[in-house]
């Protein structure tokens, strides 16, 4: 484990230094990522300059969940988005590489390509839960920070899980490119509102099939006190703990099917 | 026999299938590809057995799509074989990714172990890391490559950088940076200058002699072959059709020379050598040159050039040796007959 995490932050590192290389695109991708962030929550912004709540629930109450959805996201870019190299690494024969080496090949593809923009969306995140605390009179104390700690992080394991699932497709279907990833990933969109504002079949799938309901809403109702979801709130660990198991299943199969490239 | 160590390669029966999408041409062909598919079975390698030994250098030959990098691919535990079975220093290798990777190392020839953006020795810091290698192992490695490769400049460039030999040549050090048993070589030389090649073939033997690292080598240019390793295993079309020595090719076509003759006369396509003697094939002829292939066992030398001196007003005559390329084109074309 202490060699994993050793290796990791080395090519973590290694990552970020051939990035940095381009400066340009740096900060371009840190820019549209948090003007994208503003724009969502101008957007919620707006909307409740027309109407008071929405289905119960205060404009500082779903800043919360906004700003709580952004950080696994943004933690997963930032240290895990490797997956979505997958399919360029299939397509181009180059995953061969990663199997000859001594070690998880799912562990060498998720370090392989940080993307620093996920240092918008964790930055924009924290302002916006600072901000929607403010009026919802939310204390980050040690004990807060450290449960908000756990759920960013089991969050981001929901997040590898699901990318992983998503990007596993590839190993079956090359010349689907990232298209399955985006499919996805377009399911985080519903997870910045409340989940009890849609319908009954769409909840069950943010809930239990794509689980991104367990990265930002579920944490956001323990700090809005709201003990009726509180199960769910506990189920948080065994859902990205399963989803891990599943993800990791699915990536074995996917790779003794793989059928590297002709030459 | 007895005396000879257990092989650390054992490949009984291997074999990969592959399926590939059936399809027809023009738009209806592919509306129809869309929602219904018929594959075609591929043997890309047919019931392969060899056994390879601690320390042998081996020559694994064969045309584009052969099979070659297919039954590497499977040794080095990429593919997971359709049927047969693989033992690599006592491990199934698509089984045991891990362990085999730590006993292995690979070069497959386009390909890049290092990342591209940052500079060489950052590759080098991470294998370390990755393989684990001692710091006594690492320091003494990294010297004895930047001698032998010449890599010591090349470390502080980017990867991007470098040029194909250079890349070619940081590439080869990682992949013995761990002191493999068992180093694979997928078209190592290829795209690569002479000096280099030269670089790359004795970098090999060197590391093969004081390590006793076992080679698997594929290549299109049997100048490696020739050089670097003792026995050669030939694939066609999936099956082997010769696993032996180098030397035993050589001493059956060593009877076999090619005749390059340079004349005054004005030689016209369609004129045709009369009377040589059987045993002799003419390969060229026209302008001032001929060239000539035969076998001394069926022909005598002196006699045909004694024909060819009544022929005409030869202005120079060289005798060369085969080929490889040319004994492996007939070893495929005709297979191998004791």
């Amino acid at each position: 484990m202490a060699r994993y995490i050793r290796l990791y932050w080395m090519m973590w590192i290694q990552g970020i230094q051939a990035q940095i290389e381009y400066k340009s695109s740096f900060i371009i991708g840190n820019v549209a990522t948090i003007l994208g962030q503003v724009t969502g929550i101008a957007l919620v912004w707006v909307l409740f300059q027309k109407i008071g709540h929405l289905n119960g629930w205060s404009l500082p109450e779903i800043m919360l969940i906004y700003g709580i959805a952004a950080l696994p996201y943004g933690f997963f870019e930032l240290f895990f988005n490797g997956v979505w190299s997958l399919n360029r690494y299939i397509r181009m024969g180059d995953f061969d590489r990663l199997l000859v080496r001594p070690g998880s090949s799912l562990f060498f593809i998720l370090a392989d390509q940080p993307m620093l923009h996920g240092l918008g969306n964790i930055a924009t995140g924290t302002v916006i839960i600072l901000l929607a605390s403010r009026q919802l009179d939310i204390r980050w104390d040690m004990c807060n920070l450290l449960i908000l700690g756990f759920m960013v992080a089991w969050g981001t394991l929901i997040y590898i899980s699901i990318n992983t699932i998503t990007a596993c497709t590839s190993f079956w279907f090359v010349a689907s490119g990232t298209n399955f990833l985006y499919l996805g990933q377009r399911f985080r969109d519903f997870t910045v509102y409340p989940l009890d504002i849609y319908a009954s079949p769409l909840r069950i799938l943010l809930t239990w099939v794509i689980p991104f309901a367990f990265t930002s809403f579920f944490p956001s109702t323990y700090f809005l006190d709201r003990d009726d979801y509180r199960v769910f709130v506990y189920l948080i660990p065994v859902i990205a703990v399963l989803f891990f198991g599943i993800a990791s299943f699915v990536w074995r199969i996917g790779v003794n099917r793989y059928e590297s490239t002709g030459s | 026999m007895s005396s000879s160590p257990p092989p650390i390669i054992s490949v009984r029966n291997l074999t990969k299938e592959y399926k590939i999408a059936r399809r027809t041409e023009g738009f209806i062909g592919a509306v129809k590809y869309l929602f219904s598919r018929k594959y075609d079975t591929v043997r890309a390698v047919d019931r392969v057995s060899f056994d390879i030994y601690p320390g042998e250098l081996v020559g694994y030959i064969g045309k584009n799509g052969a099979g070659k990098s297919t039954t590497i691919k499977m040794l080095t535990g990429v593919l997971v074989p359709t049927q047969g079975e693989v033992k690599v220093n006592g491990i199934v290798p698509y089984r045991d990714r891990t362990k085999n990777g730590q006993n292995i190392g690979v070069v497959f020839g386009q390909r890049t172990q290092m990342k591209w953006d940052i500079p060489v020795i950052e590759s080098f810091r991470l294998m370390k890391e990755i393989y684990q290698i001692p710091p006594d192992i690492y320091k003494q490695n990294m010297e004895i490559f930047c001698d032998v490769l010449d890599i010591g400049s090349l470390l502080a460039k980017p990867v991007r950088k470098l040029s194909l030999g250079q890349r070619m040549k940081c590439d080869l050090a990682i992949a013995f940076l761990h002191n493999p048993k068992i180093i694979y070589l997928d078209e190592p030389t290829i795209g690569l200058d002479i000096l280099v090649k030269e670089n790359i073939r004795s970098f090999i033997k060197t590391m093969n002699a004081e390590r006793n690292t076992t080679v698997i080598l594929t290549t299109h240019d049997l100048n490696d072959i020739d050089s670097i390793c003792q026995r050669a295993i030939i694939i066609d079309s999936g099956k082997i059709v010769y696993d032996g020595s180098i030397d035993a090719i050589k001493a059956r076509f060593g009877t076999h020379k090619v005749l390059h003759i340079e004349v005054k006369d004005n030689l016209r396509q369609g004129d045709e050598v009369v009377q040589l003697p059987a045993g002799v094939t003419v390969q060229e002829f026209g302008e001032h040159r001929i060239k000539l292939h035969l076998n001394k066992e069926a022909a005598s030398l002196a006699e045909v050039i004694q024909t060819l001196i009544e022929q005409y007003n030869i202005v120079d005559i060289s005798i060369e040796d085969v080929s490889i390329e040319s004994i492996v084109k007939q070893i495929y074309q005709e297979g191998w007959h004791e």
